[in-house]
């Protein structure tokens, strides 16, 4: 029976989304090999592609055993998630790692653990499980209102960890779902005017009555990118820095570790953040566009999973994690190029961080299980096995 | 969502490209340049006048400051430049996006260590170099004839002369540095140079090797340079002894008469052309500009110009006799005072009868008077002819920069520049001044040290020169021939000639104007002793001389400004170089 069941769950595995998502992952640790394989203070120049490989065997492993399980079960699992998600969080207060200002990490003796990372993907669940439960057209304000208090809780904690970029994400996530549910376009009208509110508050009012609720790096990055020009050695650097490496790749880059930005580190962050910018300058345009076609191809396999779900509840989860996967992909990239923010936030399975490659893994994980779930049902030999049990 | 990205993209990497490849080598390429050597400048024994010395510069990339305010405050305060004329330096190379800009090139050790110390981590952007400087074994021997060196400005680079220099060109500013720029500039070489985000270089990209510049040998005989120079300050000493305390500038020079190989070239004041490398100090500009300074950096050898006074006498007694004013032996009496003209006219003493000899030897005033004169009754302009054709009033041809072309009067010049109707006629007195050296002619000392070489040498008048030859840095081959082949005999009586030579003979022995000099002096002299009146001065002092007076080797002109007497001061100076020229002859330039 077993066998069956796991023959049946291996044919409904969807390999071309896995496929892509793994040749991302490689084509990140090339780019973070470029990036530190001539950094003398590293015990050797695979370090960082080690532990990055490290991290996405145990995210490839995570996924098999959620594949196998009927996702659908964690749905009853809100609660324990949610209070796991707040207590991971809350620990990084109480025995977390400072690095750079910002209490982020937990060190756990093998590896940094970045619980801001596994907070986005227990998000999604729980707030997927919140919205699946909630009757349509009913009581829409409650529900827009219960979903950002879910959100609020562990984005305010990562907020003053501080990581801006994962409370960002935690916010993107919580509106895309609610617009994936289908809430009324005067809610996110509200929550528009409400964030605009809330932005003047913290970065001018606050201010002035002595209240720096974000650290004034943070308002630095923030602001920068209207004129990055304008201080190239101050705040501006990182991202001047960043558009010189792209736009000097051109079309076809300047070759695998000839870049010059990245190669004598003129380009910041260059194996977490700006690792986009080792792309383009080393790859070009051209190398740009396949990480593209990758990205595009794996939102496509996860729109059609979305639109095949089973349940409500699934086609939440898979929007979720698409969401949350594109709003950090165009958010970084846009990063770099000097289009949006600089925030702290990663390029998914490209920039190094085990935290961030089992968390995005995992999401894969559950893309997994509802493709796996949903074809599963339309199996004949399925139906049988079931009857016969 | 993703087409907004991939604009973007276009744009960045196709579109917009070409800007951002070259901010990208800007980040990380730095052209370092390599300073060429100049050519060493040799004097005619090949001893070193002028050598380069290995110096330390302080160069500044702008764009790698981390923090322009502070780090130049500092790095001024390190290197003992004041911070704004760094800046001002940065200014003046903000087009050279690509270089290092040299701010200070002569560290000091101890500067050199405290930078070395805090480069890496309190000023990004700032850098060490090697530079070659410009050093003087010789001290301030021949300052004038050297010049000096320093970086090219932006109105010479403007200048045609400098089409081929470029910015933060180290330039000859004056003497032979200027002259013979061309030969001594060496070509600058150049390392390009990849350095990471620390400025740390990482690989050499392409260097060029700079070439060193030619050498130039000069006809300066250190040691009779020297000994000038001495004589010169000696002289303004003496005068002061004398009690004409007012003595302070002069000029002497000592020439070959056959060929105008300048063997020594004296101006007083002078000045340390050392002053000029890395960068001169505040106080020294101030001193060098000060108003009792007195024009240290005046050549008054080629560029001072003063009345010849008896000095021309010579001349007037040539153009007599080729004009056939005057023969040999025509006679004047002189009581003292000549009272022909309204105003009386008079001697320095009372010669009774006088020939052209004794007036020359014993410079009878009145005596030339009356040649003057005579020429003006016979409305002639012999005198000026014939000063000009000994070259006054022109350029002699030195290789050297800013000589003065001095002046000789005639009634057209008057008549251009006079301001009123008086002032605007020729008179009978200008004539008269004229034949004495007065009045409104002006010479340099080149000049007159020329005109006795004609003299001296049979009528032929030479090109004054100091450059010899150019000679390659590397390999010691000559490149060039500096000595110029324009040598021009003048269209006049050598038996004349011989006359005047006989006067300026006698004038050196006993009863001679300057024979209390050079009676005892071996060998024989000849020479004249000019006291030129300057209105409102105390008078400038003159003698020029050749020797040995039957086959001359050196001619020798001295001026004393306000020296007082030409006796007393001017010649007995002459005599202290003719001493040392004699102790050690110079010998021939045979290079090549």
């Amino acid at each position: 029976m077993i066998a069956l069941d796991l023959r049946l769950h291996l044919r409904h595995f969807d390999y071309a989304l896995l496929a892509a998502v793994l040749a991302v992952v490689v084509y990140g640790m090339v780019l973070i090999y470029s990036a530190t394989h001539a950094d003398p203070q590293l015990p050797g120049p695979y370090y960082y592609v080690k532990i990055q490989a490290a991290a996405a065997v145990l995210g490839l492993l995570l996924i098999v055993p959620l594949a196998f399980i009927d996702y659908r079960g964690l749905r009853n699992y809100r609660t324990p998630i949610y209070v796991g998600v707040l207590l991971l969080t809350l620990l990084v207060y109480i025995v977390g790692s400072t690095a750079q200002g910002s209490q982020r990490w937990i060190d756990l003796g093998v590896f940094n653990l970045q619980p801001s990372e596994l907070t986005k993907v227990g998000m999604v669940l729980v707030l997927a499980s919140y919205l699946a439960g909630r009757p349509r057209g009913e009581m829409e304000v409650q529900t827009t209102l219960v979903t950002l208090a879910y959100t609020s809780l562990p984005l305010l904690l990562i907020f003053f960890e501080p990581d801006f970029g994962s409370a960002l994400v935690l916010l993107a996530l919580a509106v895309a779902m609610l617009f994936l549910y289908g809430v009324r376009w005067t809610h996110f009208a509200a929550m528009g005017v409400a964030l605009v509110g809330a932005l003047l508050l913290v970065l001018k009012v606050l201010p002035v009555v002595g209240l720096q609720l974000m650290k004034p790096y943070q308002v630095d990055r923030l602001l920068v990118f209207l004129h990055p020009d304008h201080d190239p050695t101050g705040a501006g650097y990182n991202l001047m820095q960043s558009k010189i490496a792209i736009g000097s790749g051109m079309l076809t880059g300047k070759g695998l570790y000839q870049g010059t930005q990245a190669q004598l580190n003129f380009l910041p962050e260059h194996h977490t953040d700006f690792v986009f910018s080792v792309l383009g300058e080393e790859l070009g345009f051209i190398g740009a566009m396949v990480l593209f076609a990758l990205f595009v191809f794996i939102v496509w396999r996860g729109i059609r999973i979305m639109l095949m779900a089973d349940s409500l509840f699934g086609s939440l989860v898979a929007g979720g994690v698409l969401s949350m996967l594109l709003f950090q992909f165009f958010v970084n990239i846009g990063m770099t190029i000097g289009i949006m923010p600089v925030t702290g936030i990663t390029l998914p399975f490209v920039s190094y961080g085990g935290s961030s490659m089992v968390a995005n893994l995992l999401g894969i994980g559950l893309l997994e299980s509802i493709h796996v779930r949903s074809r599963m049902i339309g199996d004949r030999r399925y139906r049988r096995a079931r009857i016969t049990a | 969502m993703f087409a907004v990205l991939i604009f973007r993209l276009w744009f960045l990497q196709v579109i917009a490209a070409d800007d951002y490849v070259a901010m990208a080598q800007n980040n990380c390429i730095r052209e370092i340049r390599e300073e060429a050597p100049r050519g060493i400048i040799y004097d005619r024994n090949m001893k070193p006048l002028v050598e380069n010395r290995a110096g330390l510069a302080v160069t500044v990339f702008p764009p790698a400051l981390a923090d322009p305010d502070r780090e130049i405050e500092e790095l001024g305060k390190a290197i003992d430049v004041p911070p704004q004329k760094i800046r001002e330096q940065l200014e003046r190379h903000a087009e050279d996006t690509y270089r290092s800009v040299v701010v200070n090139n002569d560290l000091t050790p101890e500067q050199k260590s405290y930078l070395i110390e805090r480069m890496p981590l309190y000023f990004p952007g700032v850098d060490i170099k090697k530079y070659p400087l410009r050093d003087y074994p010789q001290g301030s021997t021949a300052a004038h004839v050297l010049g000096h060196v320093g970086e090219i400005s932006e109105e010479e680079l403007r200048d045609p002369r400098y089409s081929d220099y470029s910015l933060g060109d180290e330039i000859g500013k004056d003497g032979v540095e200027y002259q013979f720029d061309r030969y001594l500039r060496g070509t600058d070489g150049s390392r390009e140079v990849e350095v990471d985000a620390a400025g740390r270089p990482k690989r050499e990209l392409r260097s060029i090797d700079a070439q060193p510049g030619n050498n130039v040998v000069l006809t300066i005989d250190s040691e009779v340079q020297k000994a000038t120079e001495e004589a010169l300050a000696a002289g303004i000493d003496l005068a002061h002894g004398k009690g004409y305390y007012a003595a302070n500038g002069g000029a002497a020079v000592v020439m070959n008469p056959k060929d105008g190989e300048i063997y020594a070239m004296a101006s007083y004041p002078s000045f340390d052309p050392a002053q000029w490398v890395g960068g001169m100090s505040p106080e020294y500009y101030q001193e060098l500009n000060a108003p009792w300074a007195n024009d240290p950096l005046l050549n008054r050898v080629i560029a001072g110009q003063y009345p010849p006074a008896s000095t021309f006498k010579p001349v007037t007694a040539i153009a007599g006799m080729q004009e056939n004013v005057v023969t040999p032996l025509t006679d004047f009496t002189c009581t003292g005072v000549w009272d022909v003209l309204s105003q009386p006219f008079k001697c320095w003493s009372s010669h009774g009868d006088v020939d052209m000899e004794k007036a020359i030897a014993e410079s009878c005033d009145i005596y030339f008077y009356n040649v003057g004169y005579r020429f003006y009754k016979a409305d002639s302009l012999g005198i000026q002819r014939w000063a000009e054709i000994f070259g006054l009033g022109g350029a002699t041809g030195v290789d050297l920069p800013g000589e003065a072309v001095g002046r000789v009067p005639d009634p057209a010049w008057k008549q251009a520049v006079g301001e009123t109707e008086v002032d605007r006629m020729w008179l009978p007195g200008d004539s008269v001044n004229l034949s004495i050296g007065q009045g409104d002619i002006l010479v340099t000392p080149l000049q007159m040290a020329r005109v006795y070489a004609a003299i001296a040498n049979g009528g032929r008048l030479v090109t004054p020169h100091v450059g010899l030859r150019v000679q390659d840095q590397v390999t010691g081959v000559t490149l060039a021939d500096l000595q110029p082949q324009d040598t021009r005999q003048l269209d006049v009586s050598l038996q004349q000639l011989e006359v005047v030579r006989e006067g300026l003979v006698k004038a050196a022995e006993t009863g001679g104007t300057s024979g209390d000099t050079f009676a005892d002096f071996s060998p024989r002299v000849a020479g004249k002793t000019g006291t030129a009146q300057v209105v409102g001065k105390t008078d400038y002092a003159w003698y020029v001389a050749f020797a040995p007076a039957d086959d001359p080797q050196v001619v020798v002109a001295v001026l004393i400004e306000q020296g007082g007497g030409s006796a007393s001061v001017a010649a007995p100076t002459a005599r202290r170089i003719l001493e040392a020229f004699f102790a050690h002859p110079p010998a021939p330039a045979n290079g090549g």
